[in-house]
Parts: structure tokens; C-alpha cells; sequence
């Protein structure tokens, strides 16, 4: 029992470390290599947990060899658009000019359902409204709507729009933050006064507090306990 | 490009660490190996409390990298050796030493660094 316990916690800490050096995308974006590494790892760690009577070493050598490839390869890819293109291929133009490649969704073994799935999740119902849809190399499908469709923006309309900028938040469940505070160059006083304006005595009684750029301020109160 | 060079110098420190492993666990069997030829030929020789002594002697060795096994090889492996090593003491006890527990013996410890050589077959 001991033993299951201390291999999981050893073999946790080394996935953490290796999805942690791996970056941010292999949380959300995956490129091919890093898909294969991330569920070569998890199934590998997997095993010395399952059965004590393997060596804890059979688990993290490959992790750490799989780690160090990835390391090498996105850093290939980086450095090198050949390399690039041998490991995560190159994106595809599934429709152009309202048009479907046929051709290219054979190859992709993209079926019609899957794309009628993947522009009804864009709202787009029109297929003679896209200009293009590219299959990226991470699988996503990305849409690019002939000029007459695209949403009007204030540029071309002329408008002058106000910058809101980044919303910080100062009050968060009850806790002030304080480094936020300073970033956007206010103060306890100032705090303090905002909140005897909304009839709180103390942060703790406010669930959420923003401010934007325009010193605009979002102000929820927290609720009472039910 | 510091990952990178990182990364290359921990797969070949790996790599050197297996090659150095290849050669320690050669090194160990062989050893090992040599107290079992000695001893079957001591039991050959009817010599049966000396090839007891030498095969025991051989044992302690084996009890020695406990931890080292342990920690590189299947614990269901390193019993395979124990267990053979037990056998043949056993049949030493009974003055009924048979070569084929002395073979099992020699088999077990050589398939233990054959698992670690580098070839297709282990590989594959």
C-alpha cells in the first residue's frame, strides 16, 4: 500500500514536471508529436503504478526519454520549417471560394458530416459564404468568410470605439489583490473609499471587483449564506 | 536552444548510463556465473559441502545487489534467480546434485544480463 502510494505520488510529480516543460499548448492545442508524447506518458506511467513488481526506473526513463524527444523536436520545428512540415504536416484548404476539395477531404479523411458539424459550431449554414476553411495542423478547423459576410467592424464604420483595455480584478471572494491594486496604480484609500461608496465596510463582503482600463468598475456583492 | 542542448545531453547521459549498466551487469553475472561452474564442478567431484560453501558464497554476492536488481530489473526476474539459486542448494543438501539445476542456475543469470543487451531480439 506504502509502496502504490509513494510510486504515485513520484511518478505524479514527474508527469506534472514533463507536461509543465512541455509548455501551455500541450494543454489546449496539440500538435501530432506532442498528442502521441502526452498519451505515450500517461499510459506509461500508468504501468509501474498497476503492478509493483516492475521497477519505478521502467516508468521514468521512458518518460524522461519521451520528454527529451519532444524538447528536441518542437525545438527542431521551431528552428526548422522542413522539420516542421515533416512532423506536423501542413494545413489544408478544405473549401476556397465556396468550394469543397474533394480531393483534400479524401486525404484528410474528413467526412461532409464532420465538416457540416464543424462550420454549424462556427454558426456558419452557408457553405458559399466561406472564402476559405483550413484544416490546421493541430485539427482544427478554421473559417475565413467571404468579405460580404464578415461581421462589420468600427474601423469601417468609421466609429470611435473607447479602449477598455485589460480588466483587472482587486476583490476576488473576499480577498484583495493587492499586487493587481498597484498594477493599475491605486491604492488602499482609494479601495477603501469605493467600497464606503457601495455601502461595504469590508472586502470580505464582496464577492467580485474589476476595474478596466476606463476605470470602469464591475462591483458584485457576495451573497449571504443560504 | 538551452532546452534543446539540455534535452540531447540527458538522452546521451541516459544512453552512456545504459551502456555503463550493460557492462555492470555483465560484469556481475559473469562473475556469479564462474562460483556455479566452479561448484558443479566440485559436485562433480562429489565435493558436495564445498560446492554448498561456494554456491552460498555466490548467493551472499547475489543478496549483495539486492538493492541495484531491485531498483533495474522485474521483481518476478530477480526471484527466478533466487529461487534457482535455492534449488540448487537444495539438491546439494541431498547429495543429489543434478546438472540441471546447475544449468537453470547459469541460464537464469545469463538470460538477467541478456535482458539488458542491446539487440534486436530485445528490442523487438
Amino acid at each position: 500500500m506504502a509502496i502504490v502510494f509513494f510510486r504515485t505520488f513520484i511518478l505524479f510529480l514527474s508527469l506534472l514536471v514533463a507536461m509543465r516543460l512541455m509548455g501551455k499548448r500541450q494543454l489546449g492545442e496539440l500538435e501530432l508529436s506532442e498528442l502521441v508524447v502526452a498519451v505515450l506518458i500517461s499510459d506509461i506511467a500508468s504501468i509501474p503504478l498497476q503492478d509493483i513488481g516492475i521497477p519505478l526506473i521502467n516508468g521514468i526513463i521512458p518518460m524522461l526519454v519521451l520528454l527529451c524527444c519532444e524538447l528536441i523536436i518542437s525545438g527542431l520545428i521551431v528552428k526548422s520549417p522542413r522539420a516542421r512540415l515533416l512532423v506536423c504536416g501542413r494545413p489544408c484548404i478544405l473549401i476556397a471560394d465556396g468550394e469543397i476539395n474533394q480531393e483534400e477531404m479524401r486525404k484528410n479523411r474528413f467526412t461532409l458530416d464532420e465538416l457540416a458539424e464543424e462550420l454549424r459550431n462556427q454558426s456558419v449554414l452557408d457553405i458559399d459564404t466561406i472564402k476559405y476553411a483550413i484544416l490546421e495542423t493541430d485539427g482544427k478547423l478554421n473559417l475565413i468568410l467571404c468579405p460580404a459576410e464578415r461581421p462589420v467592424t468600427a474601423g469601417q464604420l468609421c466609429l470611435e470605439v473607447q479602449d477598455t483595455g485589460y480588466t483587472v480584478i482587486l476583490i476576488n471572494s473576499g480577498r484583495i489583490m493587492s499586487d493587481n491594486l498597484r498594477v493599475c496604480g491605486k491604492d488602499d484609500a482609494w479601495l477603501k473609499a469605493e467600497l464606503a461608496r457601495r455601502n461595504v465596510r469590508s472586502a470580505k463582503e464582496v464577492y467580485l471587483m474589476t476595474i478596466n482600463s476606463a476605470d470602469r468598475i464591475y462591483f458584485a456583492k457576495r451573497e449571504g449564506k443560504r | 536552444m538551452k532546452r534543446e542542448i539540455t534535452a540531447c545531453a540527458i538522452l546521451l547521459a541516459l544512453l552512456a548510463l545504459s551502456l555503463i549498466n550493460i557492462r555492470f551487469i555483465d560484469e556481475k553475472t559473469q562473475s556469479l556465473i564462474g562460483d556455479v561452474v566452479l561448484a558443479e564442478k566440485l559436485a562433480d567431484a562429489g565435493k558436495n559441502e564445498e560446492a554448498a560453501e561456494q554456491i552460498e558464497s555466490s548467493l551472499e554476492r547475489w543478496d549483495a545487489l539486492h538493492i541495484y536488481v531491485r531498483i533495474m530489473f522485474r521483481q518476478s526476474e530477480s526471484d527466478l534467480v533466487t529461487n534457482a539459486y535455492f534449488e540448487v542448494l537444495s539438491e546439494l543438501d541431498d547429495a543429489d546434485s543434478s546438472p540441471s539445476a546447475f544449468a537453470m542456475l547459469t541460464e537464469q543469470l545469463k538470460r538477467l544480463a541478456d535482458m539488458e543487451h542491446i539487440t534486436p531480439e530485445s528490442i523487438f
